[in-house]
């Protein structure tokens, strides 16, 4: 694929940033496929986000039953199926967990270390209901969900929808990544290097605990919540990236990969035929799911 | 009398070429082919349209696997829903990246 007219812009959002990438012609068609791919993004954040007050989130969370939006709605049930679908390794309502674990703020003002002790784990797994005649989700009390991770899949997936109308394009929202159209080499860390993958449709997700860490009473702490201990889990990999048919489905997979352990997630990434890089913490790279 | 025949042949013949010459180009017929195969917007839609129905196939897949009392039958067996879809052609080449994924 030649990339002789690729265009490329930034932004902030999420927590993170965001990268968009369309082979097109310069104009008003790339840049109206640009704005819109940014809205969404914008949008989305302004719904899903655990730091605004204001989101739709926030206010379910707080109040414990909303009438949602559509993509709200659909953010919430698909974290649901994931739940079902991975055995309850990706849970969504572990939100009390990751905050009592410290993240209780936007990654960029939470303190790299404090002397509060180690937090105890929370519990996850409570039960959520969805009406979808009225779009009404209600949580079981004392339940409370983060989208974090799912919401940028799916924001990244949305966002590669829009750029599509003006030609193949790429979205990259830190390291969740939704391809429509074309072919595009992604490079990723290995333990000793980099590696580039080529991508041609559906999404690629890493997770880890390499970036979003900080210390409590002089104990490292991550993101990754395992919703069976209701803590940061210890798993002996150190990030897995996974390939699936969307970056939805590529997040809710490397962090279900990542929870299993090293010599399960292979195993399952070979069962299931998951391409994934899978990183140890004692600084080994496995390929797995049909990947060589 | 002989002129003014000749003459409305002439108008007459010249109104037909400019008639025909008209439904030729506003029929259009050669760029309108190629734009429907090429255009982004039908790639995207075409694009869009495959991933429904890779959707819906995967949705199938986890309905039956329900049925059929599978879905409480380990984590292994249920996690497989969640590679139902199958993944898009993906593989390790020796080019330089466009862009890099970091944990996010």
């Amino acid at each position: 694929m030649e990339h002789a007219l690729l265009l490329r812009r930034g932004f902030r959002a999420m927590g993170t940033d965001v990268e968009l990438l369309l082979d097109a012609e310069p104009g008003a068609e790339a840049e109206r496929a640009f704005a819109a791919a940014q809205a969404a993004f914008d949008r989305l954040e302004a719904l899903l986000s655990r730091f605004r007050t204001e989101s739709e989130l926030s206010r379910l969370n707080r109040d414990g039953a909303i009438e949602a939006s559509p993509d709200t709605f659909r953010v919430v049930e698909l974290a649901l199926e994931a739940r079902e679908r991975t055995g309850g390794r990706f849970d969504p309502t572990v939100h009390d967990a990751v905050a009592a674990a410290g993240y209780d703020r936007s990654f960029e003002l939470l303190p790299p270390a404090a002397e509060a002790p180690a937090p105890a784990g929370a519990r996850c797994g409570g039960r959520v209901e969805l009406d979808r005649a009225r779009r009404r989700i209600t949580l079981e009390p004392g339940v409370r969900l983060d989208l974090g991770g799912i919401g940028k899949g799916f924001a990244a997936d949305r966002a590669a929808e829009l750029l599509a109308l003006a030609g193949p394009g790429l979205v990259n929202a830190g390291g969740d990544i939704a391809v429509r159209g074309g072919a595009w080499p992604v490079g990723l860390e290995t333990a000793r290097g980099r590696l580039t993958l080529e991508l041609s449709a559906g999404g690629l997700a890493t997770s880890g605990r390499d970036r979003r860490r900080w210390q409590r009473g002089g104990r490292e702490l991550h993101h990754l919540i395992d919703p069976a201990a209701g803590a940061p889990s210890a798993s002996d990999l150190l990030r897995v990236t996974a390939v699936a048919g969307s970056a939805t489905d590529a997040e809710v997979l490397a962090k279900s990969l990542f929870l299993a352990g090293a010599g399960r997630a292979a195993r399952e990434a070979d069962a299931l035929g998951v391409p994934a890089v899978l990183v140890t913490a004692d600084g080994r790279t496995i390929l797995a799911g049909g990947l060589a | 009398m002989t002129n003014h025949a000749a003459r409305l042949t002439v108008a007459s013949a010249s109104i037909l070429v400019l008639f025909l010459a008209w439904a030729i180009i506003a029929a259009h017929p050669w760029p309108a082919r190629q734009s429907a195969a090429t255009d982004p917007r039908i790639l995207a839609l075409n694009a869009r349209a495959a991933a429904l129905r890779s959707e819906a196939a995967a949705l199938e897949r986890l309905l039956a696997a329900r049925a059929g009392g599978q879905a409480g039958a380990g984590a292994a067996t249920v996690a497989a829903g969640a590679a139902s879809a199958a993944p898009p052609a993906v593989k390790v080449v020796t080019l330089p990246p466009l862009t890099i994924t970091r944990t996010s």
